[in-house]
């Protein structure tokens, strides 16, 4: 099974909208997930059917039996995340800020603090509306986890391409370099980097081709917006050639980008289907030249 | 005072907006500039200034004297992030995986496991004329997202404390370029501010985005306005939303190929394009306005 995951450091580089673009024209059948977990998107455009949701709990968080409590105090002040604070005489926990270290249930004297398991999102399996298995995510308000949401994503996709037997996984990445992106980025066979031709998209794409060494995979690169600053295009262009990225295809700035979002389309069912021997480019070299090893 | 610039999707302008409002409050007082955006930093590319030095930033990390240590495996059980594992002959730390908690510190039986520090990244300080834009920068294959920003908000404080003792006129204001997304980094780095403006585009991508990133902020009890972004004509999705959820809508900043391209090359939107100078005076005053209105 090849996994492609599309990744940027920066946000709003249009990943989203590629990896939508791509999965319209897909040459083979794959399986689709969504790993930005904070924000998720591929579901706009792809408008699943069959949408089936489940829970996901991961980490913890205490509970307070105020009745056994004894104003000790230990629990707050062994909490490093300063997380439990006295709120009207009685201890309480600020839940965006707790860890779910639970040490505050194990120094508590009087044994009034359990742990709980958190709710921390939904995942969702369906079928997007080109008929495609796919996999997204919903993470709760303000929680931690999203890493290990993203894992279980990552888990439910492959275990869906197994069990249709599909042998491809485009995967939607999220934007940063943090928990969520290791977690998209571990174990795939290589990455589709989408470049944008300004100071912080040539800054950031630097900063993830360094996480990229870490993990060694493959890469291939799509520079956006590629006429918005000569500059910074020369720059990641001349980044991706010293790491043997090869830059699979360019595109312009254009308000024909946003245009397609709003309304409802990938970028080629808009009129004469614009772009569309690029987008059928990266497929082709996705699938034959050594991108995905 | 502090403002923060959030808005849940990446890419919709929130730094532009906020070095923007940065470089218009440094005309009339001390202004503090914070890119919390620590997986990728940005804003320090809007300002042509050398770093003047940047200050590691580490966290608490266990470290386990093996002499006193006799295996009990109570570290291993008491950390719920999987950091330790017990062998019989040694205990194995995964750095990577350490939330610093301390709760191995405190449990420890013999108290051989001890505090010691790992680096997770820098605080980067750039001085220009009244204003000081401080960049945390997280080491690439860090996680310790939220604890580097705490570290560059109290560097923040510190720095502001002393401005205002300086100060013969009005105290430091603080803008904040927050992370994209809804989680902990972006709740990290909202927490505290007088008011959040949330910058957005119009297309379903935005709104959708906006809508979960308001949801986070009411869950927080902070208080926030709407500041839309690449607004075109016949459009009126943003401020149709802001109606539907009484959130005030301060401003309008058009879709616009300059725009796009002033951004791209770094260049600061009031010094780049002349007119949007009086736009983003006129939504910066909105912004204090509201932001002084509930204290």
């Amino acid at each position: 099974m090849k996994r492609i995951v599309v990744m940027s450091g920066k946000g709003g580089t249009g990943k989203t909208t590629f990896t939508a673009a791509l999965a319209a024209i897909a040459p083979l059948p794959i399986v689709l997930a969504d790993c930005d977990v904070d924000a998720a998107n591929l579901h706009l455009l792809l408008r699943p059917v069959a949408a089936q949701q489940q829970r996901f709990l991961a980490g913890a968080l205490p509970v307070f039996d105020s009745r056994s409590c004894s104003h000790c105090g230990m629990c707050a002040s062994a909490c490093v995340f300063e997380a439990i604070t006295l709120r009207h005489g009685q201890y309480a926990v600020d839940a965006a800020a707790c860890e779910g270290c639970g040490i505050c249930a194990r120094v508590c004297p009087d044994g009034c603090i359990s742990m709980t398991q958190r709710l921390t999102g939904h995942t969702i399996e369906a079928v997007s509306r080109f008929g495609q298995p796919m996999v997204y995510a919903q993470l709760c308000v303000g929680q931690e986890n999203s890493g290990k949401l993203v894992t279980r994503v990552r888990q439910l996709t492959d275990e869906r391409a197994r069990s249709e037997g599909v042998d491809f996984v485009l995967v939607d990445g999220p934007p940063g370099l943090g928990c969520p992106a290791i977690a998209a980025m571990s174990g795939v066979d290589a990455l589709l980097l989408l470049a944008e031709a300004g100071a912080a998209g040539a800054h950031d794409l630097a900063r993830m081709i360094e996480l990229r060494a870490r993990f060694g995979m493959p890469a291939a690169c799509i520079v956006n917006k590629a006429d918005l600053d000569a500059v910074s295009r020369a720059g990641i262009l001349e980044r991706c050639e010293r790491e043997e990225i090869p830059v699979l295809a360019e595109f312009p700035w254009s308000p024909l980008f946003p245009e397609s979002l709003r309304q409802g389309r990938t970028l080629t069912e808009m009129p004469e289907a614009p772009f569309r021997a690029s987008l059928d480019f990266i497929w082709t070299s996705l699938l034959n030249h050594g991108v995905t090893s | 005072m502090t403002i923060a610039v959030a808005g849940g999707k990446g890419g919709v302008g929130k730094t532009m907006v906020a070095t923007s409002l940065a470089l218009l409050l440094a005309r009339e007082q001390d202004t503090l500039l914070l890119d919390l955006d620590v997986e990728e930093p940005n804003a320090h590319l809007f300002f042509d200034v050398r770093s003047a030095g940047s200050e590691e930033v580490r966290v608490m990390l266990p470290r386990v004297e093996e002499e006193y240590c006799d295996r009990c495996g109570v570290c291993q059980d008491v950390c719920a992030f999987h950091a330790l594992l017990v062998l019989p002959d040694r205990v194995l730390l995964f750095p990577e995986l350490c939330k610093s908690c301390r709760g191995c510190v405190v449990l420890c039986p013999v108290g051989a496991v001890v505090d010691d520090t790992k680096r997770i990244g820098v605080v980067e300080e750039r001085i220009l004329p009244r204003l000081t834009v401080l960049t945390g920068r997280l080491d690439v294959g860090c996680t310790d997202v939220p604890a580097l920003i705490r570290a560059v908000k109290s560097r923040a404080r510190t720095q502001a404390a002393a401005n205002n003792l300086a100060a013969t006129s009005r105290s430091t204001v603080t803008v904040i370029d927050a992370p994209p997304g809804c989680a902990c980094a972006a709740v990290e780095a909202v927490r505290g501010a007088d008011l959040t403006v949330l910058v957005t585009e119009p297309t379903p991508f935005g709104l959708h985005d906006l809508d979960l990133i308001a949801q986070t902020l009411r869950a927080l009890q902070q208080r926030f306005v709407v500041l839309l972004n690449k607004a075109v004509p016949h459009d009126d999705s943003v401020q149709r939303w802001c109606e539907a959820e009484r959130v005030a809508l301060i401003g309008a900043i058009p879709l616009d190929d300059d725009v796009a391209r002033a951004c791209a090359r770094g260049w600061l939107l009031p010094h780049a394009l002349p007119w949007s100078a009086p736009l983003l005076l006129g939504i910066l005053q909105r912004i204090e306005a509201f932001a002084e209105e509930q204290v």
